[in-house]
């Protein structure tokens, strides 16, 4: 090739650049790159369809401003027989409510029922799992206590401590530990402590423990967008006598502001003293709860901007 | 020598000065919906917006997680159910303002002009001419639109029960001011 002239190098160099300017524009170039520096930041949510798995806190707080009404309700086991048409006959049932005092901070009460139980906790989001991952999950602290008003049915002799209004409490922590893995998967462990004042209502044996330690393990696939399957299982870690660890399956379906949960379990009790560590009920012999929570929300103070 | 330098030199800058592109990252996007049942609106104020005036090439980024609800249980559904943010987390638009020569860059005023492009959301992408606004005021172009979308075009499933509460044209608000 012949040496061109300087004045031709340059002719050269000027077209290949307007050339390759002319091909750059026309296969549109990123405008926007630049502002990618800074990757924008979400707290990660909907990682179940409500606050509640099926009987656990799920990693779902309610929001601040928000209530939401609780209806929840368990037949009677599978096992109880045609006379009570399998359970069908009779209904245990808690109502309650759960309201957003602040960011990050529910409270809630309810009454049931099963024990003539009225409970009350107050639920604290520790930290919010985000959309980068850098904090790669959510965690929640639960506290609560009941107040259990069913006469006992073991006098003040027997039960050899005084049958009181403090013989009557227990109280519960927990860690609500999870992650949304995708878009259909959420997974979540939730150790707890449960203490109760006493363990003898309804029952003569003396050999349970006072306190109790539990792990729920609590998983939900979403089936379509607005239908999930969930299951939790609480095993019990203490000496709790002839009670039985809870297994529960059930759906979620979405109905606008409604969420209905349907699902099968040995627990009749709707609170985690209950639910937890008094549960007679299991699956191998038919003790199988039909039930169903509803929960709806009533939006109670705006958003501020 | 020196002088074909300075020559390139001159129309490398030419070519800059005159393809210059404008930027935001802190444009608001908003959106209502109207029914009888229920007003729906929202708005994100972290918009990424930029547009070259030389070939009047315009591109909007928005994540879908940062539309801001006053009741935030729309918030989550808005998120989960509608838009799917999981697997969609950003909205698109990549178009071309269809009157190039409409804009005056340099002089303050008013322009009038329609943008034709695509917009992608929840994963489906739609050809679309957007009539809007530059705003020139002080060299800085400020990029208006108001247009309406249809939630099914973008396959946004509404069920039948919800369906009186969410509208079928959705009233969508731009408002970029780019440096």
């Amino acid at each position: 090739m012949k040496k061109l002239k300087p004045i031709g190098k340059a002719l050269l160099i000027i077209s290949a650049f307007f050339f390759t300017q002319q091909l750059y524009s026309q296969e549109t170039p990123d405008l926007l790159a630049g502002l990618d520096n800074e990757e924008e930041v979400y707290p990660v949510t909907n990682e179940f369809k409500t606050t509640q798995v099926i009987n656990l806190p799920s990693l779902m707080m309610t929001d601040i401003g928000e209530f939401d009404l609780k209806i929840n309700h368990r037949f009677n086991p599978l096992n109880s027989g045609a006379y009570d048409a399998f359970g069908f006959d009779v209904a245990n049932i808690r109502i309650g409510g759960e309201y957003g005092i602040a960011k990050g901070m529910v409270i809630g009460l309810g009454r049931s029922n099963v024990a003539k139980q009225t409970d009350a906790f107050l639920e604290c989001k520790l930290f919010n799992q985000t959309t980068d991952n850098k904090i790669p999950f959510t965690a929640i602290l639960y506290a609560g206590s009941a107040y259990t008003a069913q006469k006992y049915t073991f006098t003040q002799t027997e039960s050899g401590r005084e049958v009181d209004f403090k013989s009557r409490l227990a109280y519960t922590a927990q860690l609500v530990l999870g992650k949304k893995l995708s878009n259909s998967l959420s997974l979540q462990v939730s150790p707890t402590v449960l203490h109760y004042n006493t363990t003898k209502a309804n029952t003569s044996d003396d050999k349970f423990d006072n306190t109790l330690m539990a792990v729920g393990i609590a998983a939900r696939a979403k089936i379509t967008t607005r239908t999930t399957f969930n299951a939790e299982w609480i095993p019990v870690i203490g000496n709790n006598g002839n009670y039985k660890n809870a297994l529960s399956i059930g759906f979620d379906i979405e109905t606008g502001g409604h969420v209905f949960q349907l699902h099968l379990t040995n627990s009749r009790g709707m609170s985690p003293y209950q639910y937890i560590g008094r549960n007679d009920q299991s699956w191998g012999d038919g003790g199988i709860h039909f039930g169903f929570n509803i929960s709806r929300i009533f939006n109670i103070v705006n958003h501020e901007e | 020598m020196k002088k074909i330098i300075s020559f390139l030199a001159l129309a490398i800058f030419a070519i800059s000065a005159f393809a210059q592109v404008y930027k935001t990252s802190t444009g608001t996007v908003d959106f209502i919906s109207k029914t009888p049942a229920e007003d729906i609106a929202a708005k994100s104020s972290k918009v990424k917006a930029a547009i070259d005036s030389k070939s009047g090439a315009v591109q909007f980024a928005i994540s879908v997680n940062s539309f801001q609800f006053k009741k935030s249980l729309m918030q989550k559904h808005f998120q989960e159910n509608y838009m799917e943010t999981k697997k969609y987390p950003k909205s698109t638009f990549k178009g071309k303002i269809t009157e190039s020569t409409a804009v005056q860059w340099e002089k303050d005023g008013t322009y009038t002009v329609n943008v034709k492009g695509k917009l992608t959301m929840h994963g489906v992408s739609k050809a679309i001419t957007i009539p809007g606004k530059v705003i020139v005021k002080e060299g800085k172009p400020i990029l208006k639109a108001t247009f309406k979308i249809k939630p099914q075009d973008y396959k946004i499933k509404i069920p039948a029960s919800t369906s009186s509460k969410i509208a079928k044209d959705i009233a969508i608000n731009v408002n970029c001011t780019c440096n």
